[in-house]
This record gives C-alpha cells, structure tokens and sequence, in this order.
C-alpha cells in the first residue's frame, strides 16, 4: 500500500489554516488573560469547578484513545481492509492527545506552575492526575514511536508488537481518565467500577465516529473518493459500541435509581434537573438512539456519516452529562435533610466564551496541526 | 489575649521545624511560615486597643488589633462583662466598615437645591471652619428670627456624652425638639412596664439563674438585645448548668430562635396579648400564682374560676394592685379555648405552657418588637409583663430587674445656667403646653410617647403645628428606616439639613451639608450597656485608629459648633471644652466606686475598655425585697416612717414622711405596687383618656392589661397576607448592607446572600403558582416592591417575611441598589400609648412579577 | 502524637455565624461582591447553613457550622498531583499555596465542599477597583488613603493569595504555629484556639488533641453521643457533632 503527502497549497487550505489560527489566537488571548488575570472570565464556581474544558478534555483523550484502538484493527489483528486509515488514526490519536494535554494547560489555574507536575507528581502517585500525567506521557511518546514503525516495512513485528502495547496503553489512559472521576467518593454519578469500562466504550464511539468525519472532509477537500465498503465496515463499529454504551448507560441507571446512598436522587436529578435535556435531548435521543436507528437499516456512506456526526455529538453530550451534573447536583451532607440557599440547590454551571475560545483554540491547533501533518507526513493512501 | 507577640530567630526556627518536619524538606517555603517571619523581621509595631462596638445598640467590649496602624481585627474584650471575649457576627465586620472606600471624606456642602431620589446632590468639599460657620450663622439667624423651635435634631444611636452633648444643644438653642428614633425602634415593651411598675425601660434578665423562657417576639438568636450577650446565655442556659432551662418562642415565622427553641409558638401576628392572656388566666384558674409576690384568697386554696367575678375584699393582694379588678374585668371570660381561637395556638398547649412556666420557677416572661410593633403593641407588653409578676419573677432571682445606672461624676458645669431669654421662653412654652414638639411627643396625643419620631414626616408637611427649618441628624436615617419614608422623601425637601454619618446614606444625599463622623474604631466615647446584666456596666471607646479621612467625632463638632453659637451657649460649650474632657469627668465616679476589674479613672477604664460593679443589689425573696449588704442580700428594703422637723410659720412643726424604698427604687408607680390596673393610664386628664379611648376597640379597658384587636393596614382593602419584617444576625440596624463579610451570609437560615427576599410558606407559594428563586410582586395599601420569593418551609402560610436592611439607594457600592426596603411598603401606624410604630402591622398580596 | 480535632455541639450552636466571619478576618479570606454570588464563588471556609425536615407545622430544622473536616483519610490529599495539600504529623490537613497548579481536582474530590478556588487576586482586585480614584488624587497632589491601595485590614500573619489557587480552613494554623513558637498550650478551654472556636459566643466548638484522653475535646466526646459528618464515605473526619 503506497501513502502520500497532500500538496496543500491551495488557496482553500491556507483559507482553512487562516482561521484555523484566527481560533488559536484568540484561544491563545483567552488563555493569557486567565493566566494574569485569574479565571473571572470562566463559567466556573467553587460548586462546579470543573467546566467544559475537562469536559472536551476527556473527549479529546477519549477520541483519542478511540482511534489508536481502531489503528490496532489493521496492524495488529491484521485487518487489511482498513489500512488505508490506520495511519492517519494513529496521528490523529496523538495530535488529540496533545490536544487535550493542552486543554489541561489551559484549564489549570496556575499552567505557570505546570512542571510541579513533573516535579512532585512522583510524590503523590495516589493522584489519578498524577498518574495519569506520565501515563499520557508514555502513551504519547509509544504512539509516536509506533507512528514511525509504520513508515518501515521492515519492522513489522515491531509495529505489531508496540500497536499492542499502544492500544493497551491507550486503554490504560481512558480507564485512568475514567479513574479520575471514578475514584471519587464525593460524587455520586462518578464513583463508579462501570465508569471505566463506559469510557472505553465511549472512547471507542468517539473514535471511530470522529475518525469517519474527520476523513470526510479530508478527502472532500483534497478532493479524494471515499471507499463506501470502508466507511460502512467502520459503520458496523459504531453500530456495536453505540449499542454497547446505551447499555452501560442504562445498566449504571437503573442500578443507581434502584438504590443506595440517595442515588435515587441522583438519576432523578439527571433525568429531570437542570441538564436533563442535554442528558435526554442530546446524549440519548439524538446522540445515541438516532444514530442507531439510522445505522439499523442498510447502511450506506452517507448513513454512516450522519450518524457519526451524531455519534460525536452524542459522545460530548454524555462526557457533559457526566462531568457538569455530576458536580452541580446539591452534595449531601446531612442525609435525608434538605438545605437551604446555595449548596441546597443545584448550581448551574454557564459556558463562558473564555473556556469555549481556549477549547477552540485547541481545536484550531489541532487543525493546523493536521494539515501540516497531511503535507509533510505521508499519512493518506496514494489515490489510484 | 495574644499581646504584642514577639518572635526570635528561635523561636521561629522551632515553628519552621514542626512544620518542616511534615513539608517535605519545604519548610521555608512555607508561606505562613513565610508571612511570621516577615512580622518578626519587620519590626511590627502590634498593639490591642479596647473599644465598643456600635453595629448594634448593645454596647459590647471591643479589642482591636492594631499594627502598623492599621486596625486587623476586631475581638471581644474579656473584660467586659457583655462580650467575655465574644462577639457576633456584626461585631467583626466593623473593619469593613472602617476601611469603606466609599465613606465620606470630608466635611461636604451641597450645590445642587433641588433634592429627590434622582437627584445629585452635586456635593463639594468644603472646610470645617467654613461649614461649622456657616451652619452656626444660620442656626443664629433662626433664633433671632424667633424660629428656634423649628430646628430638629433627630437622633438613632446617640451613646454615651452624644445623648448628653445634644441635650444641651438643643435646650441651650432653644428647641424642644431634641427627637430620639425610640418609636421606631422598641418603646412598647417600654412603655407597657411604665404603665405597670414605673420603670421606663428595658428589662434586665437573671438568665444564670432562670429555668423557663417565654418569649414573645423577642428575636433571642437575631436581635433582641443585647444579641451578643443573649446567644452566649443561651448556650449558657443549654448546656452551661446542672438544669437545662427550657425555651418557649413565640413568634410569627420560623425565625433561627424558633428553630432553636425547646418549642415555638406561631402565634397570628399582633395576638401576643391574647396568648398571654390566656396563659394568665390558666395561672389564676389552676391557683399557680406566686403568693408571695400577689398575695392570696383570704380563703386560703380558693382559686379563681373561669366566669366567676371575684369580690376586692376575697382577695389580699401583696406587691401588686388591681388583680382582682383584672380579673373580674380582663381575664374573667378569657379561656384558653378563646385564647387559642384568636392566636391559632391549641388550647391545650397553652395550659400546659402556663403550668410548665408558673411552676418551672423562676421564670420569665420577655418580649420586643414581635408583640410590640402592632397597633396594640404597649397592651400586648402589658399582659406579657403582667405575667412576671404572676410567678413572682419582678427582682426575683432568675427573674426580671432593671438595669443599674452607671455612678458616673456629675459635672460641675451646669447647662440651666447657661439658659438665655430664648432659650428660657421655648422651655417655659413647652412646659404650658403652647409650643408642641413636632412629632406631639408629650402632647395630650402622646403624653407618655418619648419620641413620634415617624411622624415627624407627615406633622412638617402638614405644618401641623408647624413647620421645620433646620434638620440636624445623628446616627439616624429617617428617609430609609420610617415606616412608608417616601412621605419623608418628600416632606424633608424643603428643610435645611445637617447630616454627621460618614456614609452617603439616603438621609445624606437630602443634606446640605454633610458633617462627617470620625468612624467608632477612630474615635473615643463611653458606652452604659443596654439593659440586661442589671449590675452596672460601661465599655470605653478607645482611640484605636487615626481617623483615615478628614473625619471629625460628631461630638467634638457639636460642642465646637456651640462655641461658634456665641453668646451664652457659647460660652458654656466653651468651657465645656471637648468630648475628651466629658470623659475624664464623669470617669472620676470611679474613683469612689472601682469597677471590679480594678478601673478607678480615665486611664484605667480606657485602658480595659470597661467598668463595672456587680452584683445587682436589689432581689425580691420570700415576699419581701432586700438590698445587697456586701456580703449578701440581708437589708430588707422596709417602709420606714421618717420624722423631721422643719420650720414653718416660725414654728417648729414636726413632719413623719413614709419612706418606702421599694416604691423610690424598684416599683415606682403611684401605689408602690405592680399595677394591674395602671394608675399611669388611669391619671390621664380627660382629654387625653378621650383622645386614648377613642383609638382602642375595648375603651372600657384602656387602665387594664388586655388584648386590644389590632388594626392592620390593607386588612379591609383585601390584602390577605400577614408581612413581617425582621432583622436578621448579620443585620445592622440600617448601617450594615456595605459589609460583605455580613451581606454574603446574610440570610443564614434560607441561605441567601446579597439580596433582600421574601418568604413563602411552600404551600401558599404553590397556591400562589410561585417558585423558590421567582421575582415577586409584594403590593400593600402603601406600594409594591419586586423581589425574589424564598420558600421557607417552616413558614406558616399567613404569613410573609420580608426582612429589613436592604434598598439603599445610596450608602458605597455594595449596599446601593441591593435589594429592596420593607419599608416602602410599610404603612405608618403606630401603637397606642408608646407610639411604637407598628412595623408588622400591615398586610400585602405577593404575586409573581 | 499531636492529632487536632474539633468538636461542634449543635445544643449550643445558635447559628450566629459569627464563627463564619471571624473566620473571614482572621484567615483575610476574600469577601465576596454580589457577582461573586451570583456566580457561587464565595470563599467560605466556614460556613453555617440550615437542613429542613417536613414543611409548617410539622417541621423541623437544623443549624449547623460547617469547615474542612481535616479528615484522617482526606480525599483532597489523595488526589493532588502535586502533593500541594498534604496532612501533617498533627493531623492538619494544608495547603502549600506556593505549589498549588489550581487543577481544582481536589476541589470535586472533597466530599464536604469545603475547597475553595481564587478566581483572582485578592489584593490586586481589592487595588483595581479604585486605581482610578487613586490615580485622580496623585495627580492632585493629593494624599492618597490607604484603602485605595491595598486591603488594609489584612491579616499579617496569613498570606494573600493569587489567582489560581485553592485554598480552605487551615485550623488557623497560624495561630498554632505561633503557640508552638511560644510555647503555649494549645486546645479549649484555656488554650490558644482557632479562630472561629474563639469566637463562637455559644462555645458550640471546642478545639483540641483527639488523641490526648484529658483533653477537653476527648472528654466531651466521650461525654454524648457523636457523629462525624458522611461518616459513610471513610474519610473519617476530625470534625465531630454533638446533638
Ligand atoms: N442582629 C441585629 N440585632 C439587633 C439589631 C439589629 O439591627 N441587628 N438591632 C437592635 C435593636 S435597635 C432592637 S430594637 C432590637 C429589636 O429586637 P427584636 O424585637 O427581637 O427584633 P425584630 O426583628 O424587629 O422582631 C423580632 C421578631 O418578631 C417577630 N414578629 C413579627 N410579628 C410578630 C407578632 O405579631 N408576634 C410575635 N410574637 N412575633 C412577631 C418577627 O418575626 C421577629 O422574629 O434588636 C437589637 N439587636
Ligand atoms: N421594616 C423595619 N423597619 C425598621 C426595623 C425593622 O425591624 N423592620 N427596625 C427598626 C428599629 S428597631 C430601629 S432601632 C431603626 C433603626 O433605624 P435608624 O435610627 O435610622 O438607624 P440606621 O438605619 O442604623 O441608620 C443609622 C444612620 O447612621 C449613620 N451612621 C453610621 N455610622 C455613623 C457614625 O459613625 N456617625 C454618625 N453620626 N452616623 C453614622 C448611617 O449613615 C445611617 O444613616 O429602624 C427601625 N426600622
Ligand atoms: S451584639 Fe451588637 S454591639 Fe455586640 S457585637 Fe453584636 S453588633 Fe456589636
Ligand atoms: S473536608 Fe475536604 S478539604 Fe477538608 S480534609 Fe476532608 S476532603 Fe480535604
Ligand atoms: S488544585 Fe492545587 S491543591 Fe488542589 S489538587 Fe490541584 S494542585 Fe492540588
Ligand atoms: S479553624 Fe480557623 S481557618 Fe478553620 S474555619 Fe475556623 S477560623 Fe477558619
Ligand atoms: S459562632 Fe458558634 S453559635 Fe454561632 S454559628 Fe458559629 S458555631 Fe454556631
Ligand atoms: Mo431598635
């Protein structure tokens, strides 16, 4: 199989890269505003700490995880049918993971500070955040190398072997970003021995779904056929994870209305409080239930694409749903008691246009990322 | 206390060492450590001053920390009695207040003439001299015009010498109206013990010792008074004695009081007298009186029965007078059942309460602004107060006293020398009754009211009797603490007024000049506690700060303002000297009489921060009251028969005076007894009982304690819901919406902060289609107001509660436009008798905006 | 071993909350404005608040002060990845704001709410807001007061803190540091106390060695009944209730 570089001088793709940077730029006053000023600007609370940047973060990981999973179809189960894409999910999975490494920076209070990471980080190894900050490390560095073994047809044992590695690692990084909430005693939608398992299964959704729109308008723009029976192949994917997260999600509900520590509430509160539309409108009906609809029947290219855009829209619904009402429902601390005002009731947490701009930002630098990647990386199949 | 901590080298090497230990090998990275070290370093300069604090009128000890200059804290002052190093939380958000960017910085003169609540004053910064000139050739020009009763000085917190200062003033200027907030603020209760055993004033209470608390409408844990002293005898009470004494709450909404009392009682508001009432007649039926105190049938075990009158000769009454008529008049008819059917509180809980309190001894009967702040709000004290006297708890132990005066010198200098011509004639008027004060306090209207101060508005508007000319104000906000005080937007327009806070209150942005307080922390003053302890107490106000503006004590300023006056007065404010000099006189008292902490003098007392004497020397014990000896209460206070001889006619005649000490010193009515039927009220000229008669439902009653149907506004205009407007813990009177440490706590029980709400009992709030968090319309007969409903479960559904302390218009930029002012839609009524302004008395509809 | 705790009595607690703005001048923790209300970003590392049970008339409620709980087992200690808050030796569970990254993970790891974020400078913002002012009076040649320039009633003892950080209850370990210096007793009744515990007029909280048997905070919790709050979550806190 022969791969190529994109050419990438038109004007179209220096139009793109123009806004791309215009999002980086502003993420990037955003960014520097936050680090002086403090995170005024931010839509977050001392009740919600955690905002839409954690939330694209382990979308972002998520995503990535996803498709270094997907790269492991061809060079380790030997899926050959899918080889055309392996190489570019491999760089997308690192150019995501970066993504979301820089998200983190932009979310931190004090991103000044971030080397104490490096610093003290070893001290505190009972820190998800600390573990996962060498966790994400290593993944990055193994998939890079994995990356280059892909460009040598000599090594490819070596490539098999570190695709293994890296798809294991890379489950090793969603379950410890799944640990990250998962570990949480003090949140009950989080502390969960599912929520793991449900963000591999997301990662994977995400992935493979993020992987199809992300070719798509690749090969839109340079002008490049899609393989129908690829994309559909993928479709059956992301047939199966679609099915398998609606299940977890149903599984850890109905466990979690069915009993516990108030856990009652808690769905309750996700399935009729302040973010119940984002849990029901987008993260089931439309994110979850519509893909799989669409999918059920005879999938044909376009079919697969709706319902992966609605799978990546799905896919951020649920990582929301998870992050944003998990902190905002009232905690308690006296059960069976209600308390009055503030932390009685739940808080709401608003975007800001700051954390939106950094997100972009990234999602710019990404962006730029990529099609520099595409000109001086052989990563696409040479187009018969 | 932490004095003047010094740190070595050392030392702080141990501290980095303990805290190194457990860093990490971080120690000096540490910032705190970091922080000590700097204190030491730096040479500080840390000193603790005593001061009193003034967030509310109780007067606690105060220590303020005190380095580099700048004030740090503020804490209780162990040495005095009221604070025993404590403080609520009012008391340490005094700092924000000194350090209020926005307070105002220097003497200011208006330009602009035209005054309203749009309008800007468009101030300008002028001199003291030229402000303080200007004012006494105003005030001069007044006089000589023969005006001189047309100048107000109203007043809210005027402690220590202020009260003296402006007394002064005003009777040297020649004006009688020298015009106290009183009314606004708790004279019914006042009043009602007045008419009864007559003391005008406060109660103090024995809590140490008391064992069953009923309260009617006194916020224990939220106001009251003194609040500071109150929440520490509470837990006292609790948990601080072998016997835990009980705590019953009477009060309208489920107030932190409520919440924390043994039981609380949702009375229908204004019918505290009715509950009392029926508790009384529940203490008579069941013969649990104290008959020591009341006496007793001549036929010993015979009580008194529902429906059956009771001859005068049956009965043998001790200390009191007038049971018997009560009785037969008042009380006869008046069953639990009646009780429970007008204050919605079972019958059956009220014997039970009447029996737990007549036989938990001792006992005592309490109240404030909740039975008081209703049109029938002096009867309602009275009935409360009557029950004191029933369980025997008047100067009783763990009963109810009054406060001891402090035994300050009395100056050699005397103001009724320095009286001129004017100054005698507006005396001798107001005395014949030809010159009224404006509010028509001590008028056949109101001859027993103090103050009228909220219908001060309405009488200039009126002209009736006149109008004013000049308005001095002090530590008082008529345009936002009044009942409805758009009639005082409107009606002070046209007055010449001469504001001292250092706050841009809603009263300042009507001044025309602005005399700006030095702030309490930066000035020196005395403070005579609030009644409670009974024994004696006053705090000093120590310098503690330099006044951080051009700021100037509002004493100082008036006694250099008299001096500008000229003439007698001048010369006496001139020899008057300054408020520091008052201080030192009146501190030589102490020299007779040390204060038990060792302070004999000015230096001593403004060191410690407080004087006082203990213990209360009066206790009423075994039907016989005795005076404290030295050792014990041992010198009965007996009627003795006193002879002297005197010359009369040439002749020597030979008089025998009774002196009856109980009557000079502890019940000073006209009989020397507790009065259940006043003799106050009962020698009211005829024109005053005419005017008196004609305002109450029961006129026949007018002598008696009883329950007198309250009047509320909006009652016949369909208005169906009770309003409540309360103070809360971190409220200040009105001076206290620019502290944020106390506006971000503000509601503690519903959890709101900055911002005035209403409250909603959840089920009227469904039925009203009202949510928690909706803007609402709150609308009575006065106006409407929007603000955010609360649900408040412990609410009953009659009732809605809307606290006071926010709606400036004005006051630094956290208090201005925060929330809304009860007030406004508060209609001006006030109780008879006292005048107390009936705060809760009017009714509103809520509805969503 | 040294092992501070607390203990609330809520028989006494009359929920003043003086604890809470004692606490606020002692620790100079940032007051709030009404934005930072709106926008829940109050610092209150003591706080009182009140649980309802049933609705007028059978009805019931509960004032309680709330702070860190210094938990034996802190979750906040747990998961920062900088080891920025940390427990020590006598049980104080701390913060090192120099090493702080403001990750906020401790922040959604306590259980208790009782971690607090600085959205921005303390000093700056307090000297922001009258920079203008200041600068009109400079000009002027006038003297410029001291409250346009900085908080002025800053505690000395304690830090300011910058954007960024999280911050909470401390157990004034200023205040015990400074006795350790000096060689003072330590603990209620008759030792140096926190802040709040100083305060409270209601002497709801005694403060002292959990670990010392004649200790006022042993004894009383000994004496009644007790309870640490969500004792479910093992975080075992330090902080004990008395009803
Ligand atoms: N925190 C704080 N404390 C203060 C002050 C302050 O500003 N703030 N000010 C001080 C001053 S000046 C005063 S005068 C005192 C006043 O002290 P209080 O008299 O205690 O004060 P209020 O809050 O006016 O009213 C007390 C209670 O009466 C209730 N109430 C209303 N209507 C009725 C009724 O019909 N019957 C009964 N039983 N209760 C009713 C209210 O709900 C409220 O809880 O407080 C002093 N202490
Ligand atoms: N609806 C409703 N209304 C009420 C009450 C209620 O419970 N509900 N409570 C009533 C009661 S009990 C009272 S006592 C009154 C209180 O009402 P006011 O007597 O009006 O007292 P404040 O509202 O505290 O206003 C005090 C004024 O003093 C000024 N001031 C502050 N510091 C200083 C200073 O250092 N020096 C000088 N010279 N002035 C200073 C401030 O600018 C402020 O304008 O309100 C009454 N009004
Ligand atoms: S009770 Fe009144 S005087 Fe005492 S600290 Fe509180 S506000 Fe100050
Ligand atoms: S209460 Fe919260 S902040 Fe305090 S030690 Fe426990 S987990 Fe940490
Ligand atoms: S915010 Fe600071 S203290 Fe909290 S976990 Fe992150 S680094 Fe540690
Ligand atoms: S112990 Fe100190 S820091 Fe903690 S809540 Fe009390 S006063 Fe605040
Ligand atoms: S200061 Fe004491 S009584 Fe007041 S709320 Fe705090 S703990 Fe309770
Ligand atoms: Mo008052």
């Amino acid at each position: 199989m022969e791969y190529t570089k994109i050419n990438g001088k038109s004007t179209g793709s220096y139009v793109l890269i123009g806004i791309l940077a215009i999002m980086v730029a502003v993420g990037l006053y955003e960014f520097i505003q936050g680090m002086i000023q403090g995170h005024e600007s931010f839509g977050t609370s001392n009740i919600v700490p955690w905002g839409l940047p954690i939330t694209s973060v382990i979308f972002f990981i998520g995503a990535s995880a996803g498709a270094l999973m997907l790269s492991s179809l061809t060079y380790v189960f030997g899926k050959e049918e899918y080889k055309p894409v392996s190489r570019v999910s491999i760089f997308l999975a690192i150019l995501l993971i970066i993504g979301a490494l820089t998200t983190i920076l932009g979310e931190l209070g004090r991103p000044d500070r971030f080397m104490n990471l490096f610093l003290y980080g070893p001290g505190n190894l009972s820190s998800m955040f600390a573990v996962n900050s060498f966790l994400y490390t290593g993944y990055i560095i193994l998939s890079i190398v994995y990356l280059w073994t892909t460009f040598r047809d000599d090594l490819l044992k070596i490539t098999k072997l570190l695709g293994a590695m890296a798809a294991t690692l890379a489950i090793f990084v969603h379950t410890g970003t799944g640990a990250i909430f998962g570990f949480i005693v003090a949140k009950e939608l989080w502390f969960s021995p599912l929520l793991p398992i449900l963000f591999i299964v997301a990662a994977l959704t995400s992935g493979v779904a993020l992987l199809i729109l992300i070719l798509t308008v690749t090969f839109k723009l340079i002008g490049y056929k899609m393989d129908e029976k690829l994309v559909v192949g993928l479709g059956k994917y992301l047939t199966a994870f679609l099915l398998l997260q609606l299940f977890l999600v149903f599984i850890e509900n109905i466990v979690r209305t069915y009993g516990g520590m108030g856990g009652g509430e808690m769905s309750k509160f996700l399935f009729e409080g302040p973010y119940s539309f984002v849990f029901w409108g987008i993260q089931i009906i439309f994110g979850t239930v519509l893909p799989i609809i669409i999918l059920s029947s005879k999938k044909t290219m376009i079919k697969v694409q709706i319902a992966s855009l609605l799978a990546v829209i799905g896919v951020f619904a649920e990582r929301f749903s998870l992050v944003i009402p998990g902190q905002s429902v009232p905690s308690q601390q006296v059960v069976g008691r209600t308390m009055m005002g503030l932390y009685g009731e739940p808080a709401v947490y608003s975007i800001s246009g700051a954390e939106v701009a950094i997100i972009l930002g990234v999602v710019g630098a990404i962006g730029i990322a990529y099609i520099i990647g595409l000109r001086f990386i052989k990563l696409l199949p040479s187009q018969p | 206390m932490v004095l003047d901590v010094k740190l070595n080298r050392r030392n702080f090497l141990k501290i980095a060492g303990v805290a190194g230990a457990a860093t990490f090998g971080l120690g000096f990275g540490e910032p705190i450590i970091k922080a000590l070290a700097q204190g030491t370093d730096a040479a500080r300069d840390e000193k603790w001053v005593s001061s009193v604090c003034i967030q509310c009128p109780a007067g606690c000890g105060t220590k303020v920390r005190v380095v580099n200059g700048k004030a740090v804290k503020i804490e209780g002052n162990p040495d005095h009695p009221y604070s025993n190093g404590k403080l609520c939380p009012k008391g340490y958000a005094g700092l924000q207040l000194l350090y209020d960017v926005d307070r105002i910085k220097s003497p200011m003169k208006r330009t602009n003439p035209n005054k309203g609540q749009n309008e800007d004053p468009k101030f300008m910064e002028v001199s003291w001299d030229e402000a303080l000139n200007d004012i006494a050739a105003r005030l001069n020009q007044t006089r000589n015009e023969g005006k001189s009763h047309t100048v107000a000085f109203l007043s809210g917190r005027n402690q220590g010498r202020a009260g003296s200062v402006w007394t002064t003033f005003t009777k040297l200027y020649g004006t009688p109206n020298n015009i106290g907030h009183s009314s606004i603020c708790a004279d019914a209760s006042k009043k009602a013990r007045l008419c009864m055993d007559g003391t005008d004033d406060y109660c103090a209470y024995d809590w140490d010792n008391c064992n069953y608390v009923l309260n009617f409408g006194g916020a224990t844990l939220e106001a009251w008074r003194p609040t500071n002293l109150m929440l520490q005898k509470w837990a006292h009470m609790r948990r601080g004695r072998p016997v835990r004494a009980k705590q019953v709450m009477v009060d309208t909404r489920f107030s932190t009081t409520a919440i924390k009392a043994d039981e609380w009682l949702p009375v229908k508001p204004g019918t505290d007298g009715a509950l009392a009432m029926g508790i009384s007649q529940v203490i008579l039926t069941e013969g649990l009186w104290d008959r020591s105190f009341v006496g007793d049938f001549k036929t010993p075990g015979r009580k008194f029965i529902s429906g059956e009158t009771v001859a005068n000769d049956d009965f043998e009454e001790k200390w009191t007078l007038g049971l018997i008529d009560y009785w037969n008049n008042v009380l006869i008819n008046f069953t639990p059942a009646k009780a429970g059917e007008i204050t919605g509180i079972p019958a059956e809980q009220i014997i039970r309460i009447a029996k737990e309190f007549a036989t938990a001894k001792p006992s005592i009967a309490a109240g404030e602004r909740g039975a008081g702040a209703h049109t029938n709000g002096t009867y309602n004290h009275m009935v409360i107060h009557g029950l004191n006297a029933l369980v025997g708890s008047m100067f009783a132990q763990g009963g109810v006293m009054y406060q001891m005066g402090v035994p300050y010198a009395s100056s050699s200098l005397k103001d009724d020398d320095y009286l001129d011509d004017i100054a005698k004639k507006v005396a001798a008027d107001f005395k014949a009754h030809t010159l009224e004060r404006i509010d028509e306090a001590k008028s056949d209207e109101w001859p027993l009211a103090s103050n009228v101060y909220q219908n001060v508005p309405d009488n200039h508007a009126k002209g009736d009797p006149y109008k004013l000319s000049m308005m001095f104000t002090y530590y008082t906000n008529p345009l936002f603490s009044n009942p409805n005080p758009q009639r005082a937007w409107e009606g002070f327009k046209d007055v010449f007024m001469v504001e001292t806070s250092s706050y841009l209150s809603e009263t300042a942005l009507y001044a025309d000049y602005i005399l700006p307080d030095a702030y309490y922390i930066e000035r020196k003053q005395d403070m005579a506690v609030y009644a409670s302890s009974g024994y004696p107490v006053t705090g000093f106000r120590e310098q503690a700060v330099k006044p951080i503006y051009d700021n100037r004590d509002s004493i100082d300023v008036i006694i250099d303002l008299g001096k500008r006056m000229g003439g007698k007065m001048g010369e006496y404010f001139t020899l008057l000297g300054n408020h520091e000099n008052m201080l030192r006189e009146i501190a030589k008292g102490f020299e007779k009489t040390p204060g038990d902490n060792g302070v004999n003098g000015f230096d001593s007392w403004a060191e410690k921060g407080a004087w006082y004497k203990k213990p209360y020397i009066y206790r009423f014990s075994n039907g016989n009251f005795y005076e404290w000896d030295g050792a014990g209460y041992n010198k009965e206070m007996k009627k003795a028969e006193e002879e002297k001889e005197e010359m009369k006619d040439g002749k020597k005649v030979k008089t025998t005076t009774v002196k009856d000490p109980v009557k000079d010193k502890l019940l000073k009515t006209k009989s020397g007894k507790f009065e259940f039927r006043s003799s106050k009220l009962e020698g009211f000229t005829d024109k005053q009982k005419e005017i008196l008669k004609s305002e109450l439902k029961s006129p026949e009653l007018y002598a008696y304690p009883h329950y007198e149907e309250p009047h509320f506004a909006g009652k016949e205009e369909g208005f169906p819901l009770h309003m409540s407007s309360p103070k809360m813990i971190n409220h200040a009177e009105g001076r206290g919406a620019n502290a944020q440490w106390l506006q971000e706590r503000f509601g503690v029980v519903i959890g709101k902060a900055w911002t005035s709400w209403v409250e909603l009992n959840p089920d009227k709030a469904e039925e009203l289609g009202i949510k928690n968090g909706d803007e609402v319309w709150v609308e009575s007969p006065i106006g409407k107001i929007k603000v955010m409903a609360v649900i408040n479960p412990g609410n009953p559904p009659w009732l809605v509660v809307f606290p006071f302390e926010h709606g400036h218009w004005n006051y630094g930029k956290y208090a201005k436009g925060l929330g809304a002012n009860p007030n406004e839609i508060i209609a001006n009524l006030s109780a008879v008798i006292s005048a107390q302004s009936a705060t809760n008395a009017t009714m509103v509809k809520v509805y969503r905006a | 071993m040294v092992r501070y705790g607390m203990v609330i009595d809520l028989d006494r607690c009359v929920g003043c909350a003086a604890c809470a703005v004692a606490c606020k001048a002692e620790n100079s923790v940032t007051s709030s404005t009404p934005e930072d209300y709106k926008n829940r970003r109050l610092m209150e590392w003591n706080r009182v608040v009140t649980v309802f049970k049933g609705k007028f008339p059978n009805v019931s409620a509960s004032i309680m002060p709330l702070i860190c709980n210094h938990c034996e087992h802190p979750p906040c200690v747990k998961v920062c990845p900088v080891d920025a808050t940390y427990k020590r030796e006598d049980g104080l569970v701390l913060q090192r704001y120099e090493r702080c990254i403001g990750c906020k993970y401790c922040m959604v790891a306590c259980p208790y709410q009782q971690r607090f974020f600085n959205f921005y400078d303390q000093k700056k913002k307090y000297v922001e807001r009258f920079e203008k002012e200041a600068e009109e009076l400079k000009k002027e040649n006038k003297n410029v007061p001291i409250t346009y320039l900085e908080i002025p009633y800053h505690n000395p003892d304690v830090p300011s803190r910058i954007s960024g950080i999280v911050e909470k209850c401390t157990f004034c370990r200023h205040r015990i540091d400074k006795a350790i210096a000096e060689g003072k007793k330590i603990g209620s009744p008759d030792g140096v106390e926190p802040a709040c515990t100083q305060a409270c007029p209601a002497k709801t909280r005694t403060f002292g060695d959990l670990d010392d048997p004649d200790s006022e905070v042993s004894r009383l919790l000994r004496s009644r009944r007790n309870y640490q709050l969500r004792a479910d979550l093992g975080t075992e806190p330090q902080v004990y209730y008395l009803d």
